[in-house]
């Protein structure tokens, strides 16, 4: 059953085996494996049910549908970060680009080795990877959903002698509408609204939407609930309080948000790290505008990677945009902007993804807002140069004429040996123009409760009965696109806690089962 | 069901009000709009509806963010005299004069400077490209391509096999 604001005058509270505060990669996943086995669950979710029928090409009408303060949120430091995020039924899996990249085998021997835990081994986590990728359908596309921007950044790849990916994505019988990021109108994309959420609904789950959970409910020392409002639909002012009292508590706000809600009641503090450990993969986008026609807008998003410098922790990818989104990023306004966006058709948008070599901070802020911190590294700066050049040297090679920088003092260039001028003009990282939508690791997992939030159930060290099950659980930076090994870890934290309650339940156990 | 695509599907969903500035508040960002917006081509009501459709999307935003929007609104309109540029606010000058001095802020050394002018041209230009009769101008409706596309995933997921016709191909001229 799904409620909305409107129902919540007739009913306020709410009883569930386990409430799952979230319904992306994270809480859609766990809530799903524990309505299977049976449980009763309530999921909460801050954003509404909106199903592929109400999909649309529309910037104005998709933003504060799908996506957490209508997209507009920063990384605070130098430079800041633009960021987003879903807040919708499916959470960011409704408006990624659906790669479905497993975790590294090395990230994974990392944890293995850090923790000790041999179940966050390669092997450890492969029959995890099997399910999810079975549930959302992750394999390669159709051809008949390329599009001519993934066309020119392969052949574009092979000119310069670059190894390129094919991306496997969550998607069935894709078709290459290009609207991933405003939500797939064809149902194609495998997101958890039309994968995971039913799952769950057709097990007897309870969904209530439009919520915003503000604390959580804490009685003797235990997690027994959480309590948020409503939101006025109209006013977008927080109106009818909403409580679920539930025997667990997941929490699955993304990495963000999920920290603004723990340390609202200081937990984490054995080892301090609660909202610290934060890891972003900040991208920069390069822009290039061609002579002749693309149309970039038709087409699957992200159709391949560029992972000839992965080992150098640089990756290079095709992304396009509606034109709204794409106006927010130029370097000028009024004719200037007109001029360009005329020519949309014959625009390239492609992107350099780098992997995290700092950590950054998530605070709670002001009215509980949330206030990450991040600033790059000397590292880091050199490798967005390096990746903005290597695109635009790509793109003149095809042919471009004229490509967008992400520099605020540098632009543009009109030809490939003004590439020369990046070196001199970009000394300060202030200038550099980025981006992301990967955050993690702010309640990070782990084996020893002085280094990390929490345990390997997914149970939080000082506080008993609340689990989180989220990119924040990551110990580190995963290098790929994390939808996968969020919803593989959320399908181990579901598994271990339907065993624990269930076990609870018929009183053959009275304690959580423990790491292998 | 909603429409296929419409612009306002019609699921249940309700949009917000757009968020009330004061008076001084609502004329600056009027003013901001017209300064920062295309000049042409000459849309009878486009401020008016990137006015009401912003004002909608600040809803959203967290309070904070809501409120930093309108201080910065302020901050832009008083740009030309804290800059020494003039010694009139935008609101009080042309729109040709009020967008020259802002594109003066994009190149400033200072970052906070810069990250103001990009705040408010993300939010107003990202919206004025959504509207409808911007969209018609530039002759972009992706509305038939993408019908086209969900039938022909119907017909594939009915058995249909794809043909020549189903490839997104290059046009006239386009992508070698």
């Amino acid at each position: 059953m799904i409620q909305r604001f409107e129902d919540y005058s007739r009913q306020a509270t709410f009883d569930a085996d386990v409430v799952v505060v979230g319904t992306g990669a994270g809480g859609a996943v766990v809530g799903a494996e524990l309505a299977r086995a049976g449980l009763r669950v309530v999921f909460v979710e801050e954003g509404g049910w909106h199903d592929t029928a109400s999909f649309n090409p529309y910037m104005t009408e998709s933003l504060p549908r799908l996506y957490r303060d209508a997209g507009v949120a920063a990384i605070l430091g130098t430079p800041n970060i633009p960021f987003v995020e879903g807040r919708c039924v499916g959470g960011s899996t409704v408006v990624n680009g659906a790669m479905t990249w497993r975790t590294p085998d090395d990230v994974l021997e990392g944890w293995h080795k850090s923790t000790g835990a041999s179940e966050l081994s390669p092997r450890g986590m492969e029959p995890y990877f099997e399910r999810v990728e079975a549930r959302i359908s992750a394999k390669h596309h159709l051809d008949l959903a390329i599009g001519g921007d993934a066309r020119i950044m392969v052949q574009g790849a092979r000119k310069m002698g670059w190894r390129v990916e094919v991306n496997r994505r969550n998607q069935d019988t894709c078709v290459g509408t290009n609207n991933c990021v405003l939500g797939c109108p064809t149902g194609a994309k495998q997101s958890t609204l039309v994968t995971y959420m039913p799952d769950a609904m057709q097990h007897g789950a309870q969904c209530l939407t439009e919520v915003r959970i503000e604390e959580l409910i804490i009685e003797g020392g235990r997690c027994v609930g959480v309590w948020g409002r409503a939101i006025d639909p109209r006013t977008r002012k927080a109106a009818q309080t909403v409580s679920v009292r539930a025997r667990a508590v997941v929490v699955a706000c993304g990495a963000v948000q999920t920290p603004v809600l723990l340390e609202r009641h200081r937990v984490g503090r054995p080892s301090g790290l609660c909202g610290k450990n934060f890891t972003c993969h900040p991208n920069v986008k390069v822009m290039a505008l061609y002579p002749f026609e693309v149309r970039s807008w038709q087409g699957m998003s992200q159709y391949a990677q560029i992972r000839e410098f992965h080992d150098e922790g640089i990756v290079l990818a095709e992304n396009f945009i509606p034109p709204g989104l794409l106006a927010a990023h130029l370097p000028f306004h009024g004719k200037e902007a007109w001029d360009l966006l005329a020519r949309y058709d014959q625009i390239v948008l492609s992107g350099a993804l780098v992997e995290d070599s700092t950590t950054g901070t998530v605070r709670r802020g002001p009215g509980g807002m949330a206030v990450p911190r991040y600033d790059i590294t000397a590292q880091d700066h050199v490798r967005f140069k390096k990746g903005a050049r290597l695109l635009a040297e790509m793109h003149f090679a095809m042919g471009a004429e004229r490509v967008f920088l992400p520099f605020s003092n540098l632009p543009w260039v009109d030809k490939v040996d003004d590439l020369q001028r990046i070196e001199p003009t970009q000394k300060s990282r202030s200038t550099l123009e980025l981006f992301t939508v990967h955050m993690m690791g702010t309640a990070c997992m782990g084996t020893d409760p002085r280094h990390s939030v929490i345990d390997l159930n997914g149970q939080i060290w000082d506080l008993p009965g609340c689990y989180v099950a989220d990119a924040s659980i990551f110990p580190t930076a995963v290098g790929v696109n994390p939808q996968v090994t969020i919803m593989a870890m959320a399908t181990r934290i579901g598994e271990r806690l339907a065993a624990s309650l269930s076990a609870r339940s018929s009183g053959a156990l009275a304690e959580s089962p423990q790491p292998r | 069901m909603p429409t296929p695509l419409s612009r306002h599907p019609e699921d249940g969903w309700i949009l917000a009000d757009p968020l009330p500035m004061r008076p001084s508040t609502h004329r600056a960002f009027v003013a901001l709009i017209a300064a920062l917006i295309p000049p042409e081509p000459v849309l009878p009501g486009i401020i008016e509806q990137v006015d009401e459709t912003t004002r909608r999307l600040l809803r959203y935003m967290h309070p904070m963010t809501a409120l930093g929007f309108c201080l910065m609104v302020h901050l832009l309109d008083w740009s030309p005299i804290w800059r020494l540029r003039a010694w009139r606010r935008i609101r009080s000058l042309s729109p040709a004069r009020g967008s020259a001095i802002l594109a003066g802020l994009a190149h400033s050394r200072f970052a906070l400077i810069r990250t103001l002018l990009m705040g408010a041209k993300g939010a107003i230009l990202s919206t004025y490209f959504d509207m409808p009769d911007v969209h018609a101008a530039l002759h972009h409706d992706p509305r038939p391509f993408m019908l086209g596309r969900i039938a022909l995933r119907q017909r594939l997921k009915a058995g249909a096999q794809a043909t020549q016709a189903d490839l997104i191909g290059p046009g006239p001229g386009g992508v070698p």
